[in-house]
């Protein structure tokens, strides 16, 4: 019964108002519980991501390792016969030469190969001496750090007929 | 006695009053007994609550659509990633062939304004060919995809080709003397078949994605192919191929047949190699695609080959028996024709071919008085 006189309500409506209040306070807990798993799932997704960028470059790195121990252009052959792991001395001046004055936008061409990369022959001369020649070298990334491959190759001068031992050295800037 | 009887009669009139204003005000008020209000109350409690699990629906459904779109995104990337890879590896292994793993997602290849470029069949991100000389069909996948690379030589090595097909692609050769010998050269993983002039009605589909016939003239293939094969087909015409060394790329479903017509519509190819990259894809962009890259790689590798031999030519045209090969230059000049002419598009390949000759031969005879040889 209402007491209009004191204007006050009794239990029933005091059961009324908390049973409203108990709808809202349910979706609230299921609004925050809701947010709380999606926070946990966009956390565990981009943990995800960086184990897989990790697992691309490195793929990224062996890939263009291959590629550069595998050039045709480089490789030294005999009577039309390739040798694998073999580079010709000569060659390796060339390809030089031809990235650094750009020929047929080689600089252009070798970069969608390499991306941001260094390669670099190490050949131990006879008389002791180290000749380093740099193939490439390309970075516009904001990553310094690079992983290097290293492939051991022959070395072999074409008009002395004498073979070198040397190592490729292949950075790539993640 | 009368004073106490008008004071009762009064209180009554005053109760009544009270009364009466009691009803007046209630009934200016909406006056709801308690059960009806009970009722309402219950009623906007469930609007309240579908409206909100409405609200939560919508919102998992956005979520699960959105979700969806990313995976695909994501695979897209992953795999293309990864076949890049693997393409890139398989293509160092020369006159190699490999049968890979079930692909199940399927490969488009397009050739177009932003270059060659493959994507998943339902991803939006493209992954851009640069320099990879790899023939295909439009599509691949589904299936096993087969991976077949042969050296592409101007006479110095200059690339491995790579041909991508899958088994849903088959490549049926019209038998003839100018098809004979590009059957023989395709292994036998290939999805291949040889056909008399005259079973050719009796092709039936036999479920593949796409038939590549490969024809001594696309007229053949047009008269006498059923509906349902002629539908998936195109047509690849080796008429030219021992006079002008063109090919033309002919599909049955275009809608500009004229164009067939003219003698821009043949392409030139330089020799067996690409002539086999023309047949594995059976299309005309993507094997112009292909071969601009190539010819870039053949120019590079020329300007390579040319600067060694300028390097050579400086220390061996002293010795008497190299002097004619290195002294006279005549070795620079038929290597920088053979750049000048390695170009796509171009009308013939005819005058590539004849220097890539000129080197080889060259090339043999500076091997006999041991002189460093170009390749």
């Amino acid at each position: 019964m209402v007491n209009i006189k004191n204007n006050k309500c009794n239990n029933n409506c005091k059961k009324g108002q908390l049973q409203s209040g108990e709808t809202v306070v349910v979706i609230i807990i299921v609004i925050i519980m809701i947010i709380v798993g999606l926070v946990f799932f966009v956390n565990s997704k981009n943990g995800s991501i960086q184990t897989e960028k990790q697992n691309m470059n490195d793929i990224n790195a062996m890939k263009i390792a291959v590629i550069a121990s595998s050039l045709n252009e480089l490789k030294c052959s005999d009577s039309n016969v390739m040798v694998k792991t073999c580079f010709d001395y000569y060659r390796l001046k060339a390809f030089k030469s031809t990235i650094d004055a750009d020929k047929q936008e080689a600089k252009q061409y070798y970069y969608f190969v390499f991306k941001n990369s260094k390669i670099t022959v190490r050949i131990m001369m006879f008389n002791s001496t180290v000749e380093n020649v740099t193939l490439y070298d390309y970075n516009n990334s904001a990553n310094k750090s690079s992983t290097p491959t290293f492939i051991p190759i022959l070395i072999n001068n074409p008009i002395s007929n004498e073979n070198y031992f040397s190592i490729l050295e292949v950075k790539t800037y993640s | 006695m009368k004073q106490e009887l008008k004071s009762a009669v009064s209180k009554k009139v005053h109760e009544e009053k009270v009364q009466n204003k009691l009803q007046n005000k209630s009934k200016n008020k909406i006056y709801i007994p308690a059960q009806k209000k009970a009722q309402i109350e219950i009623t906007f409690h469930w609007i309240f609550v579908l409206i909100a699990g409405a609200a939560i629906l919508i919102f998992f459904i956005v979520l699960t659509n959105n979700q969806k779109k990313d995976s695909v995104q994501e695979l897209s990337t992953i795999i293309g990633g990864r076949m890049a890879a693997l393409l890139a590896t398989i293509q160092q292994n020369p006159d190699s062939f490999q049968t890979l793993e079930m692909l199940n997602a399927e490969m488009v290849f397009r050739c177009e304004q932003d270059g060659h470029t493959y994507s998943l069949k339902d991803g939006k991100s493209r992954i851009q060919l640069e320099t990879e000389i790899i023939f295909t069909p439009q599509i691949v996948g589904g299936s096993k995809p087969i991976v077949w690379t042969k050296l592409y030589a101007a006479p110095y090595p200059v690339t491995q080709i790579l041909y991508l097909s899958d088994e849903k692609t088959q490549y049926i050769f019209i038998d003839d003397p100018l098809t004979k010998p590009y059957y023989d050269m395709l292994p036998v993983n290939f999805e291949r078949m040889l056909v008399v002039k005259d079973n050719i009605k009796n092709i039936t589909d036999q479920g593949f994605r796409q038939y590549i016939i490969v024809a001594p003239s696309y007229k053949i293939g047009l008269n006498s192919l059923q509906n349902a094969v002629l539908r998936k087909s195109k047509i690849v015409d080796l008429s030219k191929t021992n006079t002008e060394k063109k090919v033309l790329f002919y599909d049955p479903n275009s809608d500009e047949i004229n164009k067939y017509q003219n003698s821009s519509a043949w392409k030139p190819y330089v020799n067996d190699e690409v002539l086999l990259g023309a047949i594995i894809s059976g299309d005309e962009k993507l094997y112009g695609c292909t071969m601009e890259k190539l010819m870039h790689t053949a120019r590079i590798v020329g300007e390579i080959n040319l600067n060694r031999t300028n390097q050579i030519a400086n220390i061996e045209k002293t010795i008497p028996e190299c002097n004619y090969f290195f002294g006279t230059g005549v070795l620079q000049d038929y290597i920088n024709i053979t750049i000048t002419n390695s170009t796509y598009p171009t009308n013939n390949y005819n005058n590539l071919n004849s220097y890539i000759e000129a080197i080889n031969t060259m090339n043999k005879d500076m091997a006999k008085p041991n002189c460093p040889t170009i390749y």
